[in-house]
């Protein structure tokens, strides 16, 4: 593969270095993001490859190239490769152009770059992205997108530059035998590279075209509602958090949320594992999927007053604190079993299902406080009558659980011979139904893996069934209905409860923070002896994956994706025409407001010049006209005494940035130090001449110095090292001598 | 090297800056960005992929961000021409560009400064790659005229493609200057201007240093010569002393009898004459470097022009901006131009008739002079070359 040296002029007029990295970055980042977002490692692996010796390649000031056969014998098996794809008909379309563009820019790595070769490569890399914005909504590949569009932005600037340099060095006239010498050309265009000015124009350029890009995204018409959510079904994402209903066979993605929702102090033993769980709600009827509770009509006498309730010791009861964020209501959450429930306007009630609830305050607030009085377990046999007398309606419906034969079978099969033994020992049925489901809790903690990603759901199974056969991971709620779901089917009265999770070591003092990422399902199994007990069936690395030491970065994460879900992938037509209807609004109460002032003042005016009253609403609206005049006259007055502001830049910081120029850089500073500023207008020629006469310097050691610059940077011969220790030894007697100085 | 100028003193009261029209023209690269983008937009609302929305947006700014960057580009700039007033026809010629930038905050950054294309020039625009704010840069830009004549430079244009090349703007800056194109020099390969005789002689040479002064002969000393000038070397073996005496080379005078009415409009008779003209001019150009003292006969519009001979770089322009002006000049005889400068001024001169029309000198011409040189088209394709023969100016784009 050969190897050509930049020519002079390409290092020292055309700066290709210059453009040569961002573009191969850019080129990279387009080539990655498409790879990555559509899983082909090979093209990642390939592109990579070739950008890195391209890269390799400019840095060491050559260019890589191949010879224009084996080019054109490359692009024919690029397009060859795409046919094949196209008509194996295994990929989308846009697949298939994305990989032959990834192809496509791999050749024109290697091919030797002009100007036009440069504007293909960028526009190439252009179309990658778009390609891929196309496959891809995630934050990431946003993220990646703004860098492109930086990179490209950048690139585009410098490849305007020199392609003007580019024209001009190469422009003749048609009676001039050659294009004049690279060098005077380049002296007639150009004083130094402009790195900074560049920078700066690429930070309002992203300004813009972010700016206009969000401008753009909020007024582009969408389909009408809900299209959107169709169409972005298999891409959707949720937070974690609770929620009073639970569904599975959802195809979305679960990010943990890290808001705060509740602040609970709990007075108590909470030595029991029954007691680290916040009950908030029941649900006991699976079908489709879903998990419904009991309406209020199929619980008959739920709404006769409750027992009398037992007394209990006072160190056996729960006493919790709690202050939820109003987004919560109307669920209450307590340990179970909750026996009272105190609000701020007086004493709430307990149902038979376990729910809390409070007399309706006059007016929300944004927080809710309320006290839960629970008994800790064992539970005596008199609360246990208590509790079963509360809830005997509840317990008398049979739950409804529907699912298919293959979650039956396997509950079965799991519990064989526990079902076998309860066929002959009947009076032992408590005792067993708690070990049934001690056994499938643990089989489903040992076999099945927890994760928060369901991206490879099946919505069209039930949501049981695809857990446990196919996905085999999932979240609480899948590992709580799973087992639920089982119980009930072998006969084991259970039901899946949701509410949150506290975790006693993260206690201080009694208090506990509750957050969004702490909301659980669980299952609790009834039996006479126990009242319902609770199993949480949920792997127990689910506490591991929430205390990692990376988690803060990973919430942050979560978070942005959170956001980035909402409030980008989620926005529709009925958000933009709420927008629209916000901003209408918004307008017509501004527009109302100022036609109400002004027409009061315009009264106020007229009557002043009519009838010589005096409102009081002239005095601001006067005092207001009068700073605005006032503000007017300062701006024009500052506009007007505004002088040319002294450069504040360094000469130093405008030589460019290699090896053998950095003793000007010195001396440019050595000069500065010395009170020799120089502006943008001035030369190296102009500053050593101002230097002599100010610092009464000899000027034939500057002058050497300057010469050798200018011979360095626009020269096309090469410093020999010679050269540059003698300008070395320069700078420091010339720095010697002005230290030397009172 | 590009001569940088400090800014100017502030002024108290500033001057109110003209507001210079700015126009737009998408490039090539912009029609395809704009497609590029309306079909990414498009392909937005059918799809309803976010991303693409942003991304629509994003590229329309681009194209925003670039009509604004390069209207604030070329808006503020000032500009002055620094060109030559006289210019071989056929021959680069240099042009200075003082660019200006004349805003408070912000460089300019790309600029192209052509010329508005004039008839039968060729330009090679002068390019500036930073004016940082508040400063003074020298661009440089070369041109060859393909016509002799007199050319008016009337604007400037500055543009620039800056940021994305997606759009170029463009100002116009009315900057008026007047050119003369001289007829184009050739090769004389005849012996045309032979030297002259030895005007004076005198004891002492010329007092300008590096004169056309040689040395004539010895004669014997007169009380009234300068003894600095005694031949110490020829006067050991005399009575008495002799001295050196100088001659001075009496000044050659060239007379250019022209004749250059176009006998038609064929192609070929107006490019005869062009030829004549390129080698009058190239004539005129090397009597002057020979130290001739030349003059010219001509006819123009109110009849028969005649130029004195005289020295001096003054009358070469005046007589090369008089062949620039050649137009379609009526025919007039050699001999009504011999009779119009007269014989007395021809009696010592090199006398050259360059005339369209081929034929021998008149009779009184060959009376006055001595020396009589008819150059008529067929001599002048013998004893005159092209320095070099121009190809056509193609149209150039602007880069």
């Amino acid at each position: 593969m050969p190897l050509r040296p930049y020519t002079d002029t390409e290092i020292r007029i055309t700066e290709r270095k210059r453009l040569e990295r961002p573009l191969l970055l850019a080129v990279w980042l387009a080539m990655a993001g498409f790879s990555i977002t559509e899983g082909a490692m090979f093209y990642l692996l390939a592109g990579s490859a070739a950008v890195g010796v391209s890269l390799l390649a400019a840095q060491v000031g050559c260019e890589v190239y191949v010879r224009r056969p084996l080019l054109n014998t490359g692009l024919i098996l690029a397009t060859a490769v795409m046919f094949l794809e196209l008509f194996a008909g295994r990929q989308q379309l846009i697949i298939i152009l994305g990989h032959y563009l990834i192809l496509i820019e791999i050749c024109k790595l290697f091919d030797r770059r002009r100007n036009r070769d440069y504007v293909q490569l960028l526009a190439i890399s252009m179309l990658l992205v778009v390609t891929g914005a196309m496959l891809c909504e995630d934050l990431w590949y946003a993220l990646l997108l703004l860098c492109e569009l930086m990179l490209l932005s950048h690139t585009a600037m410098r490849l305007t530059l020199k392609r003007g340099l580019d024209d001009t060095v190469a422009a003749r006239l048609s009676v001039e035998g050659a294009a004049p010498e690279p060098r005077r050309a380049a002296w007639n265009m150009m004083r130094h590279w402009p790195t900074r000015a560049l920078l700066g124009r690429l930070g309002v350029i992203l300004a813009v075209v972010s700016v206009l890009g969000g401008v753009m995204f909020l007024v582009v018409p969408r389909l009408a509602a809900g299209s959107a959510a169709l169409l972005q079904g298999s891409r959707s994402a949720a937070t974690s958090g609770y929620s009073g209903s639970v569904q599975l066979g959802q195809t979305r993605e679960v990010y943990l949320s890290d808001r705060t929702v509740m602040r609970v102090h709990v007075d108590g033993n909470l030595d029991d594992p029954g007691s680290w769980y916040l009950r908030g709600n029941t649900l006991e009827q699976y079908a489709d999927s879903r998990w419904f509770g009991f309406q209020p009509g199929q619980l008959p006498g739920l709404s006769s007053p409750p027992p009398p309730r037992p007394d209990a010791p006072a160190g056996e009861v729960l006493v919790q604190e709690v202050t939820q964020v109003q987004s919560l209501a109307p669920a209450m959450f307590g340990i179970a079993p909750a026996i009272r429930v105190f609000g701020e306007t007086g004493e709430g009630r307990v149902g038979g299902d376990g729910t809390l609830s409070l007399p309706r305050e006059p007016s929300p607030r944004p927080y809710a406080r309320y006290t839960v009085h629970s008994w800790a377990r064992p539970l005596s046999e008199e609360q246990l009558a208590y509790l079963a007398e509360r809830q005997e309606a509840g317990l008398a419906v049979r739950p409804y659980v529907h699912t298919t034969r293959r979650v039956e079978v396997l509950a079965r099969q799991w519990c064989a011979d526990l079902l076998a033994r309860r066929q002959t020992e009947p009076r032992r049925r408590n005792e067993l139904d708690l070990r049934i489901a001690g056994r499938i809790a643990e089989r489903l903690r040992e076999e099945y893996a927890y994760t928060l990603d369901l991206k490879g759901s099946d919505p069209k199974r039930d949501g049981v069934e695809d857990f446990l056969f196919h996905m085999k991971r999932g979240h609480c709620e899948y590992f709580a209905s799973a087992m639920t779901v089982m119980c009930n089917i072998v006969g084991v009265r259970a039901r899946l409860a949701t509410g949150f999770r506290i975790d006693p070591a993260g206690a201080n003092e009694g208090d506990y923070v509750i957050r969004e990422r702490d909301a659980h399902a669980w299952t609790e199994v009834y039996t006479p002896a126990t009242d319902w007990v609770v199993f949480d069936a949920t792997p127990g690395d689910y506490a591991d994956i929430q205390r990692s030491w990376w988690s803060p970065l990973t919430d942050y994460w979560s978070g942005l994706q959170q956001m980035w879900s909402e409030q980008v992938l989620q926005y529709d037509w009925d958000t933009q025409r709420k927008l629209w209807g916000m901003l209408r609004s918004g307008v017509l109460r501004a527009y109302h407001w100022l036609a109400r002032v002004g027409g009061t003042v315009w009264e106020a005016v007229l009557a002043l010049l009519l009838h010589g009253e005096l409102h009081g609403v002239l005095i601001p609206a006067a005092a207001g006209l009068g700073l605005a005049v006032l503000a007017m006259e300062l701006t024009i007055l500052r506009r007007r005494s505004l002088r040319p502001r002294s450069w504040r830049g360094h000469a130093w910081a405008l030589v460019p940035n290699r090896r053998e120029l950095r003793f000007m850089v010195d001396l440019l500073r050595l000069l500065e130090r010395h009170g020799v500023r120089a502006g943008p207008q001035h030369t190296p020629r102009h500053i050593a001449a101002l230097a002599a006469q100010r610092l009464h310097l000899p000027p034939g050691p500057l002058e050497d110095l300057v010469a050798l610059y200018y011979r360095l940077r626009w020269g096309l011969a090469p410093a020999t090292d010679d050269d540059l220790r003698a300008a070395r030894a320069h700078v420091r007697s010339l720095r010697d001598t002005l230290r030397r100085r009172p | 090297m590009p001569t940088e100028q400090s800014p100017p003193p502030p002024a108290r009261r500033r001057k109110r800056r003209r507001r210079v029209a700015v126009h737009f023209r998408l490039t090539m690269s912009g029609w395809i960005f704009l497609a590029i983008s309306l079909t990414v937009g498009a392909a937005g609302v059918n799809s309803q992929a976010p991303l693409s929305f942003v991304l629509f947006g994003a590229m329309m700014g681009a194209l925003h961000v670039s009509a604004v960057m390069a209207r604030r580009n070329v808006a503020g700039v000032s500009i002055r021409r620094e060109a030559p007033g006289r210019v071989w026809q056929n021959q680069v010629a240099h042009v200075g560009y003082f660019l200006r930038n004349e805003r408070r905050w912000g460089s300019s950054l790309g600029l192209y400064v052509e010329e508005l294309p004039a008839e039968g020039m060729e330009w090679v625009p002068a390019y500036c790659l930073h004016l940082p704010r508040r400063s003074v840069f020298r661009s440089g830009g070369r041109f060859v005229a393909h016509t002799r004549g007199r050319r008016r430079l009337r604007e400037i244009r500055v543009s620039t493609t800056f940021p994305f090349g997606l759009i170029r703007a463009f100002a116009r800056y009315p900057c008026d200057h007047g050119l003369v194109v001289w007829p184009a020099r050739g090769k004389v390969l005849g012996r045309l201007l032979p030297r002259g005789a030895v005007e004076i002689s005198n004891s002492a040479p010329s007092p300008a240093t590096g004169g056309q002064d040689e040395f004539f002969g010895l004669r014997e000393y007169r009380p009234d010569d300068n003894p600095r000038w005694i031949h110490w070397r020829r006067s050991a073996g005399r009575a008495s002393p002799v001295v050196r005496e100088m001659a001075r080379t009496r000044p050659d005078v060239l007379w250019v009898l022209l004749d250059a009415a176009t006998p038609g409009e064929a192609p070929e008779a107006v490019q005869a004459r062009e030829k004549l003209l390129r080698f009058t001019a190239t004539v005129v150009d090397v009597a002057f470097a020979r130290g001739y003292r030349v003059g010219m006969a001509l006819a123009g519009e109110g009849g028969i022009l005649v130029h004195a001979p005289a020295p001096g770089l003054e009358q070469r322009a005046r007589l090369l901006d008089a062949l620039a002006d050649v137009d379609d000049a009526p025919a007039v005889p050699p001999a009504a131009l011999a009779a119009r400068v007269g014989a007395p001024a021809l009696q010592n001169a090199t006398v050259l008739l360059v005339t369209i029309a081929p034929g021998t000198a008149p009779p009184p011409l060959l009376n006055a002079s001595r020396s009589v040189n008819v150059v008529d088209p067929q001599r002048c394709d013998r004893i005159f070359a092209d320095e070099r023969l121009p190809t056509p100016p193609e149209a150039r784009p602007c880069p």
